[in-house]
């Protein structure tokens, strides 16, 4: 690996003694080694396992890596040698974004529960061996030698260009390649295959459209295509260039992305494809919009969907389908119908789809950019398709050695593939897995891939932008790339060509003297090496080549050519055939399976940061639950928790119940990604795996509308909730300012009204110099909690388990809480509006408040300790100075916030007493989750990892704002005031919608300044005159049409 | 004519004056109240009924009940054992409700310490001759009370061993300096206080009793002890002149302190910003609630004292009548403050004390305040009867269930105002885990292990003052067997 700090440019101003005696050093030896073998120093990056005391590294700098991670750039901090935080890679226009799986790779990297190193599982007869690489890569080759055209490369989606070729490369040595992803949208697949000939799906361009309508749209639902990043730069009342837009949605379950929208309307899910065909129909036949208008076949094809028949059949009002279609049709050119949520993926699916795709045919939205196929993305990396057919050919006995790599069918496959089942039936397996999970159990080895943080690799983003996946820590464990292996072992088997070259090059050239520096160890770089060498038209060795090696690794992209567009034709009759799968459902009661909002498909299932991150709508961490409507949860008398039984003919399952506010009557949900038997002891055994109940049907695995019964079975099991009521009742508790969009033009104060304070006798602050505080946007904010998992990364905060989020003693600093807006009503809500009465859970209106310490001025906290361990910073901080605390806990019952965390337990390092320890289990479980090596190499070293028995909460990242004071003095710059920008906090780097601004409250032209006297900011609580320094802006729903 | 000049059985009191029919200086009745000690007694007869419990190997009931305490004080020391090195987690508290029942425990044995030093001095200094009987033991439950509590602000910490940190000296980290801002810094003074007094008056008025003690006693180095612990006390008249200032300085002192700390202890809470505890009410709230808990416990343990001391004639149903005389009082002064805090929460028209209000009532722990404006505002209602106030069980159970009662109010407090205040995001409920209620139950054991080790060891009745209180015409005489005062004696358990 190539050290970054020779990239930084040179300044000699900034030459310190220090930089200068490295730099001579360095120098130095450099030259000693030129002389010796005219080879650059081979450096790496091997971390401290146990810091030595007197090392200083530097000034505490951190180093910084541009990479990318599942296929969305991040920068990578390191600190020691260690990855401590991955954040956006905000400079690059890559159409991709951070999901909360990105933010918490850390804790995939660090997991105590990956293979240590490759293992003889033996298909789990029996404890697994400790193998090694040349055992397996000397059996595994043997095979490809012998069995030609038997060996099959089960894979996840590749999206590398250079693993990609170096699938290309192995067919040489007659391996076959199968990608199945476990969660891949099969109908927009379809559809778009069918309609465009393409599977490529458009990307829209929210920035510039004023009217979205989704259809079970999830844009919002943890997706890393940076879709809420745009959203929000339109849901802001005041800007002048960008009115805001309004979002309406169709859907059922309420979602992240529907309790954003500006108009919620619920229907089941198979009922989706006739709402779509309905507009279709209205905006196209009735309103005559668009080129489609006057086609004769599409008339005919959307002749039984008017909106009257549709409304019938559906019970969603005429009335209503008429209004949004002609929004619609008013909008054209500036309005962007989208689906593709985990609705689509029910029997209509592909119909909903294509009624879809010719809305937007007919509103211009492909010829007015709101549709940009230029950033499509593929959906067809993986397919169930693809893994029936090698199923049943593995069932067949057609398949002699099947290698695995990043793909865990066991877990994720429908049950009726029966895929273990045929796993038993292949002679030889290897699994490249990282892990000992359900698959690898089955399989004869487990040869165990590296984290992409360990590994070199690349990425296709869209629009032509190719990215270089570069490593930031040695392997911790004996583990290699992916790449690598496929390198490795195809070379070995006679694959030749690009293998062949890119393993010869990692072994010195016959004749060379033996004082040379050995070349670099990995395949995988001289393979990615040499295909960007190809892709650049330039010759590896050579300078010129460098230094775009060099530039490549710096910025951690490159822009390739775009592809280009092809126009849109009007879908033929393939295409409208399949608006015949829109048909009203025949069960009473349907289910829908959505991947997890934190976990998606389940694969960092041993994450804690996910699995404890509370579900952003049911506020349910560790677990999921089968989402009820609430008419429906309260007929069945249930109570939140109540094991029920889900049967759906071909398969049953039992979860605790959950009463979903907005969720349709006729529905009911359940999350992926749960269910983990053999992902480590984290996340094993959390919640129910819903895989399996999937339905093949039409070379697509039904996710949608499935047929289900629902019994209750008489036992609970109480869910962990991180969050208390779920109702707000704005009128008596003006705790989130919000208006609509009529209000607040008629009122730009509308939604903050508040009662006022009294007089104070608490003489002020003065805030000589800088005044830190932060204003957030409720308007941007989409509640998806990213700032979270920022946070939680950045500040060494613990997890606390299931039993600890039952015990009430989450430790986040901070939270998002969400609220369910009580309509006005006549009269005034009683006690019963906290409970969630069924006129405000029915139809709700959702709101997000990020909650973390409001550094009040007049703070509660700091009057009541009385061991002045929490007090006032001169810059306005409520700082908590852990060393003094001996932890009374009257700070916390005195905030008002309810933001400060308690370390009721030791989370930061085991304890060994037998006697004591053997009292209680949680001593074990913390354990687990917190202390096992190497966990604690994520820890932030600026931060102080805290002990039992004291306070912490939010501190606005003071070690970032200490390190900006420094680097101040360093550069010999005034410190009394700082810029925007120069301190952000690690909540405000990961929100990908900006709605987080911190700065300094007292610099001149502080962006934070005028948001904080903007008419819309409310700083909360404002009659207990704490004075808090943040501010909320209003959130404002567009109510307009 | 002196009062307690008759000599009457225990069973003859009636808790009425005896009138004397013409037998006034113009010819009508003259009313005396009933003796304060009964059963004829001498003075001697005093010195040995109360000596006599310290100078004997214990009994077996004694035996019983110190093992039964001393078991719940293991209890206690193995469970602390195991808070120190396992932290807060183990017990109930959580986010929203920071304080639990270290908290709760904490404000009722600081209140049961109420009532000691309330009949010590404050009735001392208003002449209630009938406190003699049960001052001594008041006492010193007051200071075992206080002891019980004096565990709690300590251990509740998250780092028990910094709790000296507490302590404002001049020292070597920093200096660290406390937060005088804060209540929990003023309690550290308002109890100490309270309890150095306490244990001051409470000594200076053993003084004379000690010696007793000590002019009792055979054995040579049990004398030497009692004197040392007497300060050598000669009984002279310069000695008791000093020591009757003192001793009514030391009331007066102790006075004010009645008062201070449980007013101080409610600044713990009315100084916080939290609806249900940010209230100007908190104080004399707090302190009638100290007074009721302490005289609830002290009629529990004379109804105990009675029994297995047999000291009835000492502390005599009249003594019993008149605590719950008090008890009525204080009960309906708590129940009045309840109803003054609703009537605030409305009146002042804020949603967050309203909220409160009726979410104690009516909302999910509407048991415990049920439990509580029972036991303590209906309940005591029962003494409007006199046949109940002079009966020793009904006593007993009422004084017991008004010990329940106020255990719930701070329940109530500090429970349902911290479980949902102003964020109902952060709403959150509590409970009680197996070793909240170990400590609950060991701190118990430490206070009876205490209370009957103070019983093996000390009189526990103020042999000089209940001698004081008595007629000396009868008193005077040299102790009998025979004469009506036989049948009352007690028995030598």
């Amino acid at each position: 690996m190539k050290a970054n700090d020779t990239l930084t440019p040179f300044d000699p101003d900034s030459l310190d003694r220090r930089e200068f005696l490295r730099l001579g050093g360095t120098l130095a030896a450099a030259g000693a080694l030129a002389s010796a073998g005219c080879q650059p120093p081979q450096e790496a990056t091997v971390p401290f396992h146990d810091m030595p005391e007197s090392l200083v590294d530097g000034v505490g700098r951190a180093r910084f890596f541009t990479t990318v991670l599942d296929g969305a750039p991040v920068v990578v901090k390191t600190r020691e040698g260690r990855p401590i935080l991955a954040a956006p890679n905000r400079g690059l226009s890559s159409g991709r974004g951070l999901t909360l799986r990105h933010h918490a790779t850390l804790m995939d990297l660090y997991d105590p529960d990956r293979a240590k190193g490759p293992v003889s599982v033996r298909r789990g007869k029996g404890a697994p061996v400790a193998s090694s690489w040349a055992a397996i890569g000397t059996e595994v080759v043997s095979r490809l030698q012998k069995e030609k055209g038997q060996t099959v490369l089960l894979t996840g989606p590749v999206t590398s260009p250079s693993l990609a070729a170096a699938i290309a490369g192995l067919a040489a040595a007659g391996v076959r390649h199968v990608a199945y992803s476990p969660i891949e949208p099969g109908a927009p697949a379809l559809a778009w295959q069918k309609a465009t000939g393409s599977p490529r799906r458009p990307r829209p361009a929210l920035a510039k459209a004023d009217l979205i309508v989704g259809l079970g749209a999830a844009f919002l639902d943890g997706n890393r295509d940076g879709l809420d990043e745009e959203f929000a730069l339109r849901r802001v009342p005041d800007q002048k260039d960008a009115p805001m837009s309004r979002f309406v949605q169709f859907e059922s379950r309420l979602s992240l992305t529907g309790a954003n929208a500006d108009t919620r309307i619920r229907v089941r899910d198979s009922h989706l494809p006739l709402v779509a065909a309905a507009l279709a129909h209205e905006v196209i036949l009735g309103q005559k919009t668009g080129p489609l208008a006057s086609v004769g076949d599409i008339a005919t094809a959307l002749a039984a969907f008017s909106p009257q028949e549709v409304s019938k059949k559906t019970g969603v009002s005429a009335e209503v389908l008429g209004t949004v279609a002609k929004q619609l049709a008013a909008a054209t050119g500036k309005a962007v119908v989208l689906a593709g949520g985990p609705a689509s993926e029910s029997a209509g699916g592909p119909a909903l789809e294509i009624a879809v795709h010719l809305l937007n045919l007919s509103l211009d939205a492909y010829a007015s950019g709101l549709l940009d196929l230029s950033a499509g993305e593929d959906l067809t990396h993986g397919t169930i398709q693809a893994l029936g057919t090698l199923t049943a050919e593995m069932l067949a006995g057609k398949v002699t050695t099947l290698i695995i790599g990043g793909s865990n069918p066991v877990y994720d496959a429908p049950a009726s593939l029966k895929f273990a089942e045929a796993l038993a039936k292949v002679p030889f397996v290897v699994s490249l897995n990282d892990r000992l999970d359900e698959t690898s159990l089955l399989a004869d080895y487990l040869a165990p891939t590296s984290h992409p943080l360990e590994c070199w690799g690349d990425e296709a983003l869209p629009k032509g932008l190719l990215s270089i996946q570069q490593p930031c820590i040695q392997p911790l464990h004996d583990t290699q790339g992916l790449l690598d292996v496929l390198v490795l072992w195809g070379a070995a088997a006679g694959a030749g060509g690009a293998l062949e070259a890119a393993l010869s090059a990692t072994k010195p050239a016959p004749g060379t003297p033996a004082n040379t520096p050995a070349p670099h160890p990995s395949a995988a770089w001289h393979f990615i090496r040499g295909q960007w060498a190809a892709r650049l038209s330039l010759t590896p060795g050579t300078p010129e080549f460098d230094s775009a090696w060099n530039e490549l690794l710096r910025s951690g992209s490159w822009q390739g050519p775009v592809p280009a567009a092809a126009p849109v034709a009007k879908p033929g009759a393939e295409a409208l055939a399949l608006l015949a799968s829109a048909v009203p459902a025949a069960a009473e009661l349907e289910l829908e399976l959505y991947p997890h909002t934190a976990l998606h498909d389940g694969k960092s299932a041993n994450n804690g940061w996910l699995q404890e991150f509370p579900d952003p709508i049911t506020r349910i961490s560790w677990g999921g639950a089968v989402s009820i409507a609430p008419k429906r949860f309260d007929e069945m008398g249930l109570s939140n928790g109540d094991m029920v039984e889900l049967d759906l003919g071909h398969a049953k399952i039992v979860a605790p119940a959950y009463r979903h506010a907005g969720m349709h009557n006729d529905q009911v949900a359940l999350p992926f990604g749960l269910g983990r038997t053999a992902c480590g002891v984290i996340g094993s055994g959390i919640g129910q795996n819903v895989f399996p109940l999937r339905l093949l049907a039409d070379g697509r695995a039904l996710a949608a509308g499935l047929p289900v019964k629902i019994l209750k079975t008489g036992k609970n099991e109480p869910l962990a909730f991180a969050q208390g009521s779920d109702v707000i009742d704005r009128d008596r508790r003006p705790l989130v300012p919000a208006t609509t969009l009529t209000a607040y033009e008629k009122d730009p104060k509308s939604g903050t009204e508040q009662q006022e304070a009294g007089p104070s006798i608490w003489p002020e602050h003065p805030y000589k110099n800088s005044k830190w505080s932060m204003a957030i946007d409720l308007s941007k904010c989409n509640g998806c909690g990213k700032c979270v998992i920022g946070c939680q990364a950045e500040n060494n905060i613990p997890v606390v388990g299931r039993r600890g989020i039952l015990d009430g003693r989450e430790m986040s600093w901070i939270r998002i809480d969400r609220y369910y807006d009580a309509p006005k009503k006549d009269g005034r809500w009683g006690a019963e509006v906290w409970d969630g009465p069924l006129a405000v859970v029915e139809e709700p209106t959702t709101l997000f408040e990020p909650m973390l310490c409001q550094h009040c001025d007049n703070a509660p906290c700091e009057s009541v300790c009385p061991f002045v361990a929490t007090m006032h910073s001169e810059d306005g901080l409520n700082q908590q100075i852990y060393n003094r605390c001996v932890g009374t806990r009257y700070c916390a019952n005195n905030c008002p916030f309810k933001v400060r965390r308690f370390n009721f337990w030791e989370y930061s390092y085991e304890k060994k007493s037998a006697l004591f320890t053997s009292l209680d289990s949680r001593f074990e479980q913390f354990n687990q989750l917190n202390t096992r090596k190497p966990m604690q190499m994520k820890n932030n070293p600026e931060v102080t990892v805290r002990m039992r028995g004291v306070m912490e909460k939010c501190s606005f990242c003071v070690q970032r704002i200490r390190e900006a004071r420094a680097q101040a003095t360093r550069d010999g710059k005034k410190k009394d005031h700082f810029p925007d920008g120069a301190v952000i906090p690690a909540c405000m780097e990961a929100c990908p919608a900006g709605a987080i601004t911190f700065g300094d409250l007292n610099a001149p032209g502080a962006k934070v300044k005028e948001l904080s006297s903007h008419p819309r900011a409310m700083r909360l609580l404002e009659a207990l005159g704490v004075k808090p320094s943040i501010s909320y802006l209003t959130k404002v729903r567009n109510d307009k049409a | 004519m002196s009062p307690y000049a008759t000599v009457m059985d225990d069973s003859q009191l009636t808790g009425q004056p005896i009138v004397l029919s013409g037998k006034g200086p113009f010819g009508g009745d003259v009313e005396i109240p009933e003796p304060l000690v009964t059963g004829g007694k001498k003075w001697s007869d005093v010195d040995r009924d109360i000596c006599l419990h310290t100078e004997q190997f214990p009994t077996k009931r004694w035996w019983i009940c110190f093992a039964a305490a001393l078991s719940m004080l293991g209890v206690l020391v193995f469970s602390l054992a195991y808070l120190l090195y396992a932290g807060m987690g183990i017990c109930g508290v959580n986010g929203p409700v920071g304080w639990g029942s270290f908290i709760i425990n904490f404000v009722f044995w600081i209140g049961i310490g109420h009532a000691g030093t309330l009949i010590s001095a404050v009735l001392f200094l208003f002449r209630q001759q009938w406190r003699t009987g049960i001052n001594r033991a008041a006492e010193a439950m007051t200071l075992f009370a206080v002891a019980c509590a004096g565990i709690f602000p300590i251990i509740h910490l998250g780092r028990a061993w910094f709790a000296y940190w507490l302590v404002p000296y001049p020292n070597a980290r920093g200096p660290l300096w406390v937060n005088f801002n804060s209540p929990l810094a003023w309690d550290i003074f308002a109890i100490s206080t309270y309890g150095l007094v306490s244990l001051a008056f409470w000594y200076v008025g053993l003084l004379p009793d000690l010696a007793t003690v000590r002019d009792r006693a055979t054995h040579p180095w049990r004398k030497k002890l009692y004197n040392v612990l007497s300060f050598n006390w000669t009984g002279s008249h310069r000695a008791w002149r000093h020591y009757e200032s003192a001793y009514m300085i030391l009331a007066a002192l102790a006075t004010p302190l009645v008062f201070s700390v449980h007013t101080i202890v409610s600044f713990d809470f009315a100084t916080s910003v939290i609806p249900g505890w940010h209230t100007t009410i908190f104080p004399p709230y707090f302190v009638i609630g100290a007074i009721f808990s302490g005289f609830a416990m002290v009629i529990t343990l004379m109804s105990l004292m009675r029994g297995v001391f047999n000291l009835k004639n000492y502390i005599t149903l009249n003594h019993m009548e008149a605590m719950a005389k008090i008890l009525m009082l204080t009960g309906m002064l708590v129940g009045f403050a309840y109803s003054t805090e609703f009537f605030m929460a409305w009146y002042s028209g804020s949603e967050w004390e309203g909220f409160v209000f009726k979410n104690r009532a009516f909302g999910p722990y509407w048991w415990a305040y049920f439990i509580m404006f029972t036991c303590n505002a209906i309940v005591p209602q029962i003494f409007w009867w006199k046949s109940m106030r002079r009966n020793t069980v009904v006593l007993f159970v009422v004084s017991i269930l008004v010990n329940i009662g106020m255990w719930f109010e701070r329940y109530v407090i500090v429970v349902t105002s911290l479980h949902r205040d102003f964020l109902p995001s952060s709403w959150g409920m509590y409970a009680l885990t197996r070793w909240d209620y170990a400590i609950l139950i060991g701190s118990f054991g430490l206070f009876f292990t205490l209370f009957l080790l103070f019983v093996r060891v000390l009189p526990v009745i103020a042999i000089s003052e209940v001698k004081g209180v008595m007629d000396p015409k009868v008193a005077r005489s040299a102790p009998s067997d025979a004469g009506p005062a036989a049948a009352a004696r007690p028995q030598e358990v």
